[in-house]
């Protein structure tokens, strides 16, 4: 009884966050959510709050399928558990987690505006850029890029099934930077006028490669084969303990969206939603934690995780 | 007058090389001394010097090193304070205004001696560390490297075997390597082995043995020096009896346990300090049986440590027993439990309908297979084998026997196979510090092609495997096996049996080969699946705990 009361509470509070600040990422709305959630908690004992949190964190991924949620709330856990549990009293150290999910919250909150003060000056003045499908991260980068007064013009794919390149590009004439749409399948047209390519990420995987929009794998070798640096921007809280070999690898559960995965029998009919772009097509990616090559990913995240 | 100069010496030099190794400026009263020398060396004859000198410093030699045997704790010094000379002496030569080629001269015949003194120290050196094989470029240059002066690189012996000098100090070093026994008479010395037949050019720096001429036929009866378990595991080494990484350092492990259990403490002597020394002519002596591998060497440094970490005021039994129990532990964390977990890891790797290809017989990739089998996956494997060894038969006899179904081929028909393969799993020997993975020639082939057809290579590998070595190639360290394995006999002709008659034909057996990281996709490991380039993070990480 008590279990359904919270899933629907789960539910419901994830979901207004996620609208009342389209802004925010989901991770961002899920944390929020969970930290909710270790408030609430009733349990006695600190691996029943452990068990509990990882249960709220698998219903949160049920809602929104994105690999973001699921690393986002395995980091949550994580940061949170990193202190010193020793008092004697599960109130304290109730308080303790609290505090330490606040602070973690802050943290991240603040990690967007980081990554854009990184990235904004690899954005030299007349750059051409091409990206893929909206990503908030690289519409930040845009943002601080034009606020320093650079003046650049952007290309952005289409992004189907759901046309959310339309979406980037309309924020981008808000920003009055020149924006054109292009179709997915003219990324090979459009590469030898551009001089970079910026790309946001679902996730980060261990080998430094990363998992985004359907689409990113081909503009990714594409911008190899034209020479064209290619750039990702990511939170940290984007990492997650995956390593995918190949495109089979990527687990379904991220592959589609979580409606698609409940309600459908036959996946195989179904188009993934994702791809998995290997490090070695990937030059620089811009995280909070700095700027990184791929490789340094692995280091980057045994230091999260270990 | 030269051999005046240098007997009043190495007192002087001791002080010398201590204020070098403290990084501290020459005294300008050392300075004087060491310009002195130089100028009584340019006066005496040229060839005269050359050979006066050597003689000398060989004389000096034997006589000084002789001493330390029974003086460990001197022994880094006296071997150190001739090479401090010629070190030292190229400084004031170039600073000092001389005629072009008196310098030029000096210098030359400087180096030699400086070669000859680096190869003695290395050669006392390598006995009092212990590590025989791997380390390639030691790190730490003892001297302040001022712009005038080459950083003195010392090579391990086994990479410089076509230098006759450091042939002659190996030789010099296994016989000083003896227990010091109270009757003369039983002294007994580590033979040297000899290398057998035409070595190729290229690998003329490494050893090349036959395995008709055992290392055991040299020694004398009674070995009193060698503990018998020692004896026969350096017959099963050199004769390949006992192969495979894991396998070697595990029959190293329980031999070194059993000499623990038969040791007693002499009189007047710290288990810590005397196992450790007692323990040295058997690591020698199974070095000429057969290299040691990188795993091995990594297990005789934790050895050691232990060792060397006993408090004094243990008893001796109880000492015993520590290392017993230690040993133990090692062999069961690193390489059982570690086989455990990196199969666990394997499997989420291991997909239905997979077609997995294999190379050689790698215990830990074998047990991976039989494990994923065991948990109902279904997949078949491919089994690539290659001459001379014909390791794949045992790993495909394994398999088998489990019921997996397999498919045999040789190396030459990878390409061909390929395109029917989803997954490459390989075996490594040792994981070294720039990603590159060290393993059974023929690996890095097979990595390459896969490369090629897209295929991902996850490589397996347990921590204790990974070496602070880097090497980017197969040739400057490696392994010649025998060169009569490549002979062979088919219908009643054996084509190659005469080949050492025939001048210009050279046969090479090679074991082991370096694969660049570009090639390997994944490294599984007990501590998790990390991508090639991220060694050095592991190998710090375990530094730290340690």
């Amino acid at each position: 009884i008590n279990k359904k009361f919270f899933f629907f509470f789960l539910v419901e509070y994830f979901r207004a966050q996620m609208m009342k600040d389209p802004d925010m990422a989901s991770a961002v709305a899920a944390i929020r959510t969970l930290l909710e959630f270790l408030k609430r908690d009733k349990g006695e004992t600190i691996l029943g709050l452990r068990e509990s949190l990882t249960w709220a964190t698998d219903c949160l991924t049920g809602v929104d399928s994105s690999v973001a949620v699921s690393s986002g709330g395995e980091l949550f856990l994580r940061f949170i558990s990193l202190t010193s549990l020793e008092h004697q009293d599960l109130s304290r150290c109730k308080k303790v987690m609290e505090e330490r999910g606040e602070l973690f919250l802050e943290k991240i909150s603040m990690s967007r505006t980081k990554v854009a003060k990184l990235c904004h000056t690899f954005i030299k003045d007349g750059a051409k850029i091409l990206t893929h499908s909206y990503s908030r991260v690289v519409l930040r980068v845009m943002e601080k890029a034009a606020a320093e007064k650079k003046r650049f013009s952007v290309y952005v794919t289409e992004s189907q099934p759901d046309s959310a390149g339309r979406q980037m590009a309309e924020a981008l004439r808000k920003l009055n930077v020149p924006v054109t749409v292009v179709l997915d399948a003219a990324v090979g047209y459009v590469l030898e006028k551009v001089d970079l390519v910026i790309v946001g990420a679902e996730g980060v995987v261990e080998s430094g490669g990363i998992i985004n929009k359907i689409g990113t794998y081909q503009m990714a070798l594409c911008s190899k084969a034209h020479n064209k640096p290619f750039y990702v921007v990511a939170e940290s809280f984007k990492f997650v303990r995956l390593y995918p070999l190949n495109q089979q690898d990527v687990p379904d559960k991220f592959k589609y969206k979580a409606d698609t995965l409940k309600t459908v029998q036959n996946l195989s009919e179904e188009h993934p939603m994702i791809d998995y772009t290997p490090p070695s097509l990937i030059t620089l990616l811009f995280t909070d934690l700095g700027v990184l090559t791929p490789s340094a990913v692995s280091d980057e995240l045994i230091k999260l995780y270990l | 007058m030269a051999d005046s100069g240098e007997t009043g010496g190495p007192v002087k030099k001791d002080g010398i090389q201590q204020a070098k190794t403290e990084g501290k400026e020459l005294t300008k009263e050392e300075k004087q001394r060491l310009r002195k020398e130089k100028k009584q060396q340019k006066k005496s004859k040229e060839k005269k010097d050359e050979k006066a000198s050597q003689e000398s410093e060989k004389e000096k030699k034997p006589v000084s090193s002789a001493s330390p045997a029974s003086q460990p704790p001197t022994q880094p010094i006296t071997p150190k304070a001739p090479s401090a000379v010629p070190t030292l002496v190229p400084v004031p030569a170039s600073e000092t205004p001389a005629p072009a080629d008196k310098p030029a001269k000096s210098k030359a015949e400087m180096k030699a001696e400086r070669r000859a003194r680096q190869e003695a120290e290395r050669a006392s050196k390598q006995g009092k560390k212990g590590e025989v094989g791997q380390q390639a470029a030691p790190g730490k240059p003892k001297a302040p490297p001022s712009e005038l002066q080459p950083v003195v690189k010392r090579l391990p012996e086994h990479v410089q075997v076509d230098n006759p000098e450091v042939l002659k100090k190996l030789a010099k070093k296994l016989e000083r390597q003896q227990t010091p026994e109270y009757n003369a008479a039983t002294k007994v010395k580590i033979p040297l082995r000899s290398d057998y037949g035409y070595k190729v050019s290229l690998f003329s720096h490494l050893h090349q043995y036959s395995r008709k001429a055992p290392l055991t036929q040299q020694l004398s009866i009674p070995s009193t020096v060698i503990h018998p378990a020692i004896v026969r595991l350096g017959l099963q080494y050199s004769q390949g009896i006992v192969a495979g990484s894991n396998a070697r350092s595990v029959a190293l492990l329980h031999a070194f346990k059993q000499v623990i259990r038969d040791y007693t403490t002499p009189p007047n002597e710290e288990l810590s300090r005397d196992l450790v020394n007692k323990l040295k002519p058997y690591i020698s002596f199974l070095n000429q049986c057969r290299p040691l591998s990188a795993s091995m060497g990594n297990a005789i440094k934790y050895i050691k440590k232990e060792i060397s970490n006993i408090p004094s005021q243990c008893k001796e039994e109880e000492a015993k027993s520590k290392l017993l129990n230690c040993i133990d532990r090692y062999i069961d964390e690193k390489i059982n439990l570690a086989a455990k977990a990196i199969a666990k890891s394997s499997i989420e790797k291991i997909s239905d309908g997979d077609v997995i290809l294999v190379y050689g017989c790698s215990s830990l990739v074998n047990h991976i297979l039989c494990e994923a089998f065991e948990k109902n996956r279904k997949f078949r494997v491919i089994v690539v084998d290659s001459r001379p060894r014909l390791e794949g038969r045992e790993a495909l006899r394994r398999l088998v026997q489990r019921g997996i179904s397999c498919t045999y081929v040789l190396i030459s028909a990878v390409s061909y196979i390929l395109p029917e393969v989803s997954k490459v799993f390989l075996g490594a020997h040792a994981l070294l510090a720039n990603g590159y993975v060290m393993s059974r020639v023929g690996t890095s082939q097979i990595a390459l092609v896969a490369k090629a057809f897209n295929v991902p290579v996850l490589v397996c590998c347990e921590t204790y495997k990974f070496c602070e070595r880097v090497q980017t190639d197969s040739f400057v360290s490696n392994e010649l096996d025998d060169p009569d394995d490549l002979i062979v006999t088919r219908k009643g002709k054996t084509q190659l049996e005469h080949w050492q008659e025939v001048p210009s034909l050279g046969l090479l057996n090679l074991v082991y080969d370096v694969t660049p990281p570009d090639f390997v996709d994944l490294v599984i490991t007990d501590l998790g699946m990390i991508p090639c380039t991220s060694v050095p993070v592991v190998l710090r990480v375990k530094n730290v705990d340690q």
